[in-house]
């Protein structure tokens, strides 16, 4: 009875995991910043700053990233691929920071559109889209 | 060394920054815990020291004389059981105040501030921070009271067991990254105090330490060194003649006037799979001065030398993450007239299995056993008796807000 009930909470947290995979391999993740912005990421580079591990960009100037909402896709997606955790790692890993002084998650400012706007209008802020929402009003700086 | 004019001075400057949420942006956040947990397999003891106590299982080894701070054969709903609020403003230029309040069960959840201190980021890579603040002792230090930010309900309190966790001063911090690797390295200086601790009214002054993390993708990687001179309150009060019979006449107690220096050294190293992640963590205590550290309050031998460790693994199942855990601690005496001899040892070994469950983005549920053994030389056990033979079972809520 008890081995039964813990087969069907697995079974639901797997099928919860290859849902979350499936979603994420078909629509891609655009890293973007201000269309003025010149400077050149790598993926090691977005990561830092993302995990506030570094606070500016290559050229020394302000980088302030910015989060979608929680429970969005592109977000899950992003945390997974260029974060390399899953939500609840990154919450605790924020957790970890932010209770000891070290540093404050990013800013969350809802989808795709939202953080497109912010972008589009401050060049200091870096921030994440689905790849297929992007247009000329931001540079893309990286794509995982 | 005034700790409550300290303490009372933060508060008002932690409520002028709450009262001045208009002029600069006030973020607070929190957390609490909410356990329940009873141990078992006690052993009532016959050593000539303690007979007939039954062993427990202490959690929180900061404030020991309260009852809540660990185990006994009843349920009890507060020794794992804590909340903390945290203030903090960005006052703009690279300076922030920040504020913790927290209270514990063990403590009677009286709010006390862990946290209070002002942070100036000189540039991207120094950081300079003033005030009240955790002593980095372990890797799990800093944030040992926000369970929701590790996979135990608790951090294992064989290697954990220090009876202090704050100190008062500065700490300067130094971010960088060299090719994969990124550093986080800080240096500490200040001095603390906590007249609950396992060996009475304890105080360190002239604390320094030093913490060194790199980290690569996977690999997490930690060193740190603390040297501090401590001493035991109260202790240079005690006639010679008491003294002499109550720890033996070659005893050297750490007194105000004669402190004695400590030296703890740590080294741990986690690494991070998919699913998979391990972790150890190595700690060792020295007293390289004749005035030893009292065991306890009232253990008539002295502690030369220090050694606990931890191994850990845990998998990640969805929003499951079953763990098991293995922890050492071998505390060696010096010369004592009623052990008989030196480098007799008082050592246990647990085995801590548990399981983490997310089930929801902001909080999760533990399950944890844990099984300890006293692994102690016969001359100590003749004293103490099995003194740290003891299982535990608790349950627990974790959230973050």
């Amino acid at each position: 009875m008890k081995k039964s009930s813990l087969k069907k909470i697995l079974a639901a947290s797997l099928a919860g995991a290859s849902l979350l995979v499936s979603v994420s391999a078909w629509s891609g993740v655009a890293v973007i910043v201000n269309a003025n912005n010149s400077n050149t990421l790598s993926a090691a580079d977005v990561t830092r700053i993302f995990l506030g591990k570094k606070k500016t960009f290559p050229d020394g100037s302000e980088a302030i990233p910015i989060d979608q909402a929680e429970g969005s896709a592109t977000r899950s997606a992003f945390i997974s691929t260029a974060l390399k955790k899953n939500d609840q790692q990154i919450k605790a890993y924020w957790a970890q920071l932010l209770f000891t002084g070290k540093g404050t998650p990013p800013k969350e400012v809802g989808g795709s559109a939202e953080v497109k706007k912010l972008v589009a209008e401050n060049p200091a802020l870096i921030g994440y889209i689905d790849s297929g929402d992007v247009d000329s009003s931001v540079k893309v700086v990286h794509e995982f | 060394m005034n700790h409550k004019l300290l303490t009372q001075g933060l508060l008002a400057a932690s409520i002028a920054l709450a009262a001045s949420a208009q002029a600069a942006d006030v973020r607070i956040n929190g957390f609490a815990s909410i356990a329940a947990g009873k141990s078992f397999s006690q052993d009532t003891s016959t050593g000539t020291l303690n007979n007939g106590d039954k062993s427990t299982y202490r959690i929180d080894p900061t404030n020991v004389s309260n009852a809540n701070s660990g185990y006994d054969d009843d349920v009890n709903f507060n020794p794992d059981s804590n909340y903390g609020i945290q203030f903090s403003s960005d006052l703009g230029n690279g300076l922030s105040v920040t504020a913790q309040l927290t209270g514990k069960g063990s403590n009677d959840y009286e709010a006390e501030l862990e946290w209070a201190y002002a942070s100036y980021e000189l540039n991207d890579e120094w950081t300079v921070q003033g005030g009240r603040m955790r002593l980095p002792l372990y890797h799990y230090s800093d944030f040992l009271d926000v369970g929701y930010a590790y996979h135990w309900l608790r951090a294992p309190v064989d290697v954990y067991a220090e009876g202090i966790s704050i100190y008062q001063g500065l700490a300067l911090r130094y971010n960088t990254t060299l090719g994969n690797w990124d550093f986080s390295s800080s240096l500490h200086y200040g001095n603390g105090g906590n007249d609950d601790s396992d060996i009475g009214d304890l105080y360190l002054d002239d604390y320094f330490g030093l913490v060194i993390n790199a980290t690569y993708d996977w690999l997490q990687l930690r060193i740190s060194q603390h040297r501090v001179e401590h001493y035991v309150d109260g202790l240079a009060d005690i006639a010679p003649a008491a003294k002499a019979a109550q720890y033996g006449a070659n005893t050297f107690l750490a007194t105000d006037d004669d402190p004695a220096d400590i030296i703890f050294t740590t080294a741990a190293a986690f690494a991070h799979f998919d699913q998979l992640f391990l972790g150890a963590e190595f700690t060792d205590l020295q007293m390289p001065d004749d005035e030893k550290l009292l065991v306890s309050a009232n253990a008539p031998f002295q502690t030369e030398e220090r050694q606990a460790y931890m191994l850990t693994a845990g998998y990640r199942m969805g929003s499951l993450t079953p763990h098991v855990t293995y922890t050492e601690r071998v505390v060696t005496f010096g010369d004592s007239q009623q052990l008989g001899a030196a480098n007799k040892e008082l050592a246990s070994s647990s085995i801590i299995v548990g399981l983490r469950w997310d089930f929801h983005p902001a909080a999760a549920i533990k399950f944890e056993y844990a099984d300890r053994s006293d692994d102690s030389d016969d001359e100590v056990k003749t004293l103490l008796g099995n003194s740290n033979e003891v299982s535990n079972f608790a349950i627990g809520l974790d959230v973050i807000f």
